[in-house]
């Protein structure tokens, strides 16, 4: 579904995503581990085609980002780690817009289905979004994801900043997604929330992804021994 | 029926490709309409407006009320004079005031700048005196609160703060993000928020409009009011406003942040209203100087010097040889008219050449500053929407100076007229006092404002340069790569 | 610290742009007005050179003329008889501008400087000018419409984030966690940009007065006024820009509510006031006064000749008496008795509309004291009325200037009014006592102190609001 083909992104000298293979199959939760500057949101950028790659291919459901820049984005939802809304808009009117966007035609109360099923509370629908809490936009953004039925869903780490209350509850929507066949590339830091969720974990550094493997195959010890292995070798690399 | 068919799918195909700037548009709207400041300003212009409107119709009936009541005064002052020689009655003349258009409620233009009362009299053409600036403190040089002041120079103010943020908005939002995250082009963006823009925009204009002209016709007053001639009017205020529209959202395109997108754009604003047209003036002024009353007395002197002067008996000799000659007589006394009479008539003939070689110089160096201010108008919007304000309401220069003709045609039949009184009426030599009859009998004074075909071949050349501006910001619109990014 | 404000300012290129054009728009205007200053002072010259050319061929006819060398064809026009006077020796009405006059056009481009006071003027009707309505409809270029509208824009621009962009770049908590307090910090930063653009101003303004001709050591007390209004103006603007970021509002919230600001002081209020001043203190319709002054011409010429003469001498019979010691022949003797009546009849109508002239001037200057009184609404009007009281150009100079050019008309017309009465031919130590003209700007009251209390009191206004503020914001 979301597929990287030798992509590389150079910022004048610097090598920001070096020769990137990535595959995520449908109903995956995909999770990019990586200290700052890996290039991980980077490669978000380029799956959204909000940077162009210097070299290689970003395919969404087969399709080339570079040449099908708008039809890729009828199958992919963002949400960034600031989700950005419009805050003299209420939540309703926020999802009312984007949905609409997407050319969704739907009913008042299909939306506010899925506001509801995204987790936002009923109190919450018809106040301005100014007010609201970054979990509260969040699941703004699951809601738009869940209104346009994309097929893949890109997330930049979604969690930082959510307490760990607010982060299970993000955690358990993904995996709601998921299991309707969704496509899911989430980014983060946290080691944890990684291998709970995930069903794959890549691990990122300096633009190249050192290492792959399934969620459940590893544990969180061990994750964390890895990671560490993969970020010090780099950095004696260096 | 099938044919209906086809025309309605074509129409909803249409409708759905419209659906998305509708959307955007609408969001847009609803945005403005919830910024408290936006709301406030918006209110703050109505306010505005009703005061101006308010304000403008007591100056205009108060206006049209005194120069009424003078015009009687001094049309009495005639009727009551005494009796004297006709001569005599041409140096104590009459005065003509200029009425005020209807239209002059929406735009002042130069009314409070020219002079409103012209002195008729023999001998001499008068400039146009009692200008109302010249009893003013210096308030009103920072504008007039006239539905001109509001419609022209405050309602860009308006556009731009309602659309100074439209697009850096979404950037420092980081909502610019969550648009390209969709499947619709940066396009319809553009056309949605230039919609949502306009909307606004007009939603403040039309009302205003709608109540200015309920207010202007239920006003009784001078000129007729036509709706076709107002229209015009609203459409050369709207096609003003698309400019500003169109340079607020490419402003805000490419700036980073709104506070530079702000200053950048009241730069444009106030470089456009204030600096252009002052700037203008002021080179206006220094390239095309007018003569100073001492100069005018000098010029026209040396224009007749060796004419006939109409008191100077000495200087008529030959004249008087001459018309004697024609009837054959030999004495004046035997010619069938007073002869005073006829030397007054050919004196002010040549007085009125005098003049209109002053005049013309004159109108020549003030002619020469309004070309040269108009040619502002490639760096100003708002000099040929001014200018075609006032030519549209009458209250431009131009049609100061056809009434200041009008007058001067007819100054020349008041004193032919009281020149073949006296001719007619008496003989050489005779002492001749004319009465109430002959005051009575003047000719009467009448002036229609020229009409409409009239006022717009005046005004093409503003109008072309207003069209000009317009297709020029949509073209510079356009430029605007909607498949860029960050811009 | 200051090194840093210092590296911040030059790096702004945008600023630098504006300021230099700001100071090139500065040096235009001055250059501007004071070429016009200099062909204005041109025509006084000519003016007076005409003059003098007047009196001497005057003289030398009366010489001749006395000594029987010359004779003359019309009577009336003979430099012995007073009526020649006011035909040969028409006298002009000259407005003296002062030395900081490029400074402020003021109405200066409304009314006339310069004008033959004729014994027949109608006084309300003041000096023909030969305009253009267009071009006075939109002003002209000059330093007041700079300071006054453009250098607050200047000074927003350069002011308007300065604490919400601390917020913006995330920098404000490095300067939270310095040992100096956030409102000390603000103040002195402020305070700095200020004194910057302060010096920078005034040396462009300096320098542009020394190619335009304006001495500055001749005009120092203008200029420090000058220099004081503008330092409160700017001080104001600033003041307005911190209270503002004081709010603790985003960069783009600042910028809309300041220049509202801007736009509310210098464009709305003004208007406001105007409309105020026009409703308040209307002036009275110099169209009516002219109905009432011919009526009083009218009445004053079709009374009977020798009731009037009658009338006259018997309240004054000191002229009778003066007449009898008449040096004048027959033929002198019969125009004498005709110009007595001519002039008696002009004062008889003088003193029927000098209570309309009186009251026209009165409700002018009336009306002229009302708006600057509330004129202290706005700092942009107190500044623009202050700077054009020093440059002379101001409503009130102007109006000095009318009632001083009338009451000249009514002595020159008296001085001849008296030799005609008395019979007396003119000497030529007669023209050393002629009445002079005279019109002193230093007259006039330009009320600096009120203005300079009042932008006081909105600089004192900000600053007490800043001051609640600050206790508000926690700072």
């Amino acid at each position: 579904m979301l597929q990287t083909i030798k992509l590389t992104k150079k910022y004048g000298d610097v090598i920001a995503v070096n020769n990137l293979d990535l595959q995520i199959n449908q109903g995956e939760i995909y999770c990019l581990l990586g200290p700052n500057g890996a290039g991980k949101t980077t490669t978000v950028n380029l799956f959204m085609g909000f940077v162009a790659p210097t070299d290689g291919k970003v395919l969404i459901n087969g399709m080339d980002v570079a040449l099908n820049a708008r039809e890729t984005k009828q199958h992919i939802s963002y949400i960034p780690e600031n989700l950005a809304l419009y805050p003299n808009l209420t939540g309703f009117e926020n999802l009312e817009f984007f949905a609409g966007l997407s050319n969704g035609r739907l009913a008042d109360a299909d939306l506010k289905i899925l506001l509801r099923e995204a987790g936002l509370q009923q109190s919450a629908f018809d106040q301005r979004v100014s007010g609201y809490s970054k979990g509260m936009r969040q699941k703004v953004g699951v809601a738009i994801a869940l209104a346009k039925d994309s097929k893949a869903l890109i997330l930049d780490e979604p969690t930082s900043g959510l307490d760990p209350q607010a982060s299970n509850e993000f955690a358990r929507l993904l995996e709601i997604l998921s299991d309707k066949g969704v496509a899911i590339l989430m980014t983060t830091h946290d080691l944890f929330r990684a291998r709970e969720t995930g069903t794959r974990i890549g691990i990122m550094s300096d633009g190249v992804l050192r290492r792959e493997f399934n969620a459940k195959d590893v544990k969180h010890n061990e994750l964390e021994q890895v990671y560490l292995e993969q970020v010090l070798q780099n950095v004696q690399e260096a | 029926m099938s044919l209906n068919r086809f025309t309605w799918s074509r129409f909803f195909k249409m409708c759905r490709r419209l659906e998305m700037v509708r959307r955007i548009a609408e969001k847009e709207w609803k945005e403005q309409l919830r910024e408290k400041r936006y709301l406030a300003a918006g209110i703050l212009m109505g306010l505005l407006f009703i005061t101006a409107l308010i304000s403008s119709k007591a100056y205009y009936e108060n206006e049209q009320h005194l120069r009424l009541h003078a015009q009687q005064g001094i049309e009495e002052n005639w009727l009551n004079q005494r009796d004297k020689n006709p001569h005599g009655a041409a140096h104590y003349g009459i005065y003509l005031f200029k009425p005020e258009s209807r239209l002059a409620l929406i735009d002042r233009g130069v009314n409070r700048y020219a002079g409103t009362a012209f002195f008729v009299e023999g001998h001499v053409r008068n400039e146009a005196q009692f200008r109302k600036i010249e009893d003013e403190t210096g308030l009103v040089r920072f504008g007039e609160l006239t539905p001109a002041y509001i419609l022209i120079t405050l309602m860009p103010l308006f556009i731009i703060l309602i659309g100074f943020n439209a697009f850096t908005k979404e950037r420092e939002g980081g909502t610019w993000r969550m648009l390209q995250s969709h499947n619709v082009s940066m396009r319809k963006v553009l056309i949605g928020k230039w919609a949502g823009v306009a909307f606004t925009v007009l939603m403040l204009f039309i009302p205003m409009f709608i109540v200015m002209g309920l207010i202007i016709y239920s006003v009784s007053g001078f000129g007729e009011f036509s709706l076709t001639h107002y229209m015009i009017l609203g459409a050369v205020y709207t096609l003003y406003y698309l400019i500003f529209i169109n340079l607020t959202l490419i402003v805000s395109w490419f700036s980073k942040h709104s506070g530079t997108a702000f200053i950048t754009l009241l730069a444009i604003w106030i470089t456009a209203t204030l600096v252009v047209p002052k700037l203008f003036v002021s080179a206006a002024q220094y390239f095309h100087p007018l003569p100073d009353t001492n100069t005018v007395t000098e010029m026209y002197r040396e224009a007749r010097a060796g004419g006939i002067d109409g008191h100077n008996p000495a200087s008529a000799r030959e004249l008087e040889r001459k018309v004697m000659e024609e009837h054959g007589v030999d004495r004046l006394e035997d010619l069938p008219f007073n002869f005073a009479g006829y030397r007054l008539q050919v004196g002010e003939e040549y007085d009125t050449k005098a003049y209109n070689y002053v005049f013309a110089h004159i109108r020549s160096a003030i002619s020469g500053q309004d070309i040269l201010i108009r040619k502002g108008s490639v760096l100003s919007p708002f000099l040929p929407v001014r200018n075609l304000s006032m030519g549209l309401a009458y209250t431009d220069v131009e049609n100061h100076w056809d009434f200041s003709e009008a007058v001067e045609r007819y100054r020349q039949d008041f004193v032919l007229y009281l020149n073949e009184d006296l001719m007619y009426s008496s003989r050489t030599g005779e002492t001749y006092l004319a009465g109430s009859d002959v005051w009575a009998a003047k000719p009467d004074f009448s002036y229609e404002l020229p009409g409409m075909g009239e006022v717009f071949r005046a005004q093409t050349g503003n109008l072309f340069i207003l069209i000009g501006w317009v297709a020029f910001s949509f073209l510079a619109l356009l430029t605007i790569r909607p498949t860029s990014g960050e811009g | 610290m200051i090194h840093l404000e210092w590296r911040n300012l030059t790096s702004n290129r945008w600023l630098q742009i504006s300021f230099l054009l700001l100071a090139g728009l500065t040096f235009l205007a001055i250059l501007n007005r004071s070429y016009h200053l200099e062909s204005y002072q041109m025509k006084i010259h000519d003016v007076r050179q005409a003059q003098s050319n007047e009196f001497q061929s005057f003289i030398a006819d009366h010489d001749s003329i006395t000594a029987g060398v010359k004779e003359i064809g019309n009577q009336r026009l003979n430099p012995i008889f007073p009526f020649s006077l006011e035909v040969r020796l028409v006298p002009q009405a000259v407005f003296e501008p002062t030395g900081l006059a490029p400074i402020a056009v003021g109405q200066s481009d409304i009314h006339a400087g310069i004008f033959p006071v004729r014994t027949f003027s109608d006084p309300v009707n003041k000096a023909t000018v030969y305009y253009n309505p267009a071009t006075d409809l939109f002003g002209s270029f000059d330093f007041a419409f700079v300071l006054v509208f453009l250098i607050p824009l200047l000074v927003i621009a350069f002011s308007y984030n300065i604490l919400s962009e601390e917020r913006e770049n995330g920098t404000l908590q490095m300067v939270l966690s310095q040992p100096v307090s956030l409102m000390a910090f603000l103040v002195s930063r402020i305070l700095f940009r200020f004194l910057i653009l302060f010096v920078a101003l005034l040396s462009v303004l300096l320098l542009s007065m020394l190619p335009a001709g304006v001495s500055i050591s001749a005009n120092i007390g203008g200029i420090a006024m000058l220099s004081g209004f503008t330092a409160l103006y700017l001080l104001f603007w600033f003041g307005l820009s911190l209270l503002i970021n004081l709010f603790g509002r985003s960069s783009s919230f600042n910028i809309t509510v300041l220049l509202g600001a801007w736009v509310f002081f210098v464009l709305v209020i003004p208007t406001l006031l105007h409309v105020t001043v026009e409703k308040v203190h209307e002036v009275p319709s110099r169209s009516e006064a002219l109905v009432e002054m011919r009526n009083a011409e009218e009445e004053a010429f079709s009374q009977d000749r020798d009731e009037i003469l009658d009338r006259y001498f018997l309240e004054h019979p000191e002229f009778i008496e003066a007449a009898e010691g008449s040096t004048a022949d027959e033929q002198w003797r019969e125009l004498y008795e005709f110009y007595k009546w001519f002039y008696i009849v002009r004062q008889n109508i003088a003193e029927a509309v000098s209570p309309i002239v009186d009251d026209y001037y009165s409700r002018l200057a009336g009306q002229q004291e009302f708006a600057r009184r509330i004129s202290a609404l706005s700092p942009a009007v107190i500044l623009k009325e202050a700077m054009g009281g020093l440059a002379g150009t101001s409503p009130a100079h102007y109006n000095h200037f009318h009632v001083s050019a009338e009451q000249f008309r009514l002595e020159w017309m008296e001085f001849i009014r008296n030799k005609m009465l008395r019979e007396q031919f003119v000497a030529l130590n007669d023209l050393d006592a002629l009445p002079q003209f005279s019109y002193s700007p230093e007259n006039v009251n330009n009320g600096f102190s009120r203005a300079g209390m009042a932008l006081l009191f909105h600089l004192l206004a900000v600053i007490v609001l800043i001051v609640i503020f600050r206790k508000k914001a926690g700072l």
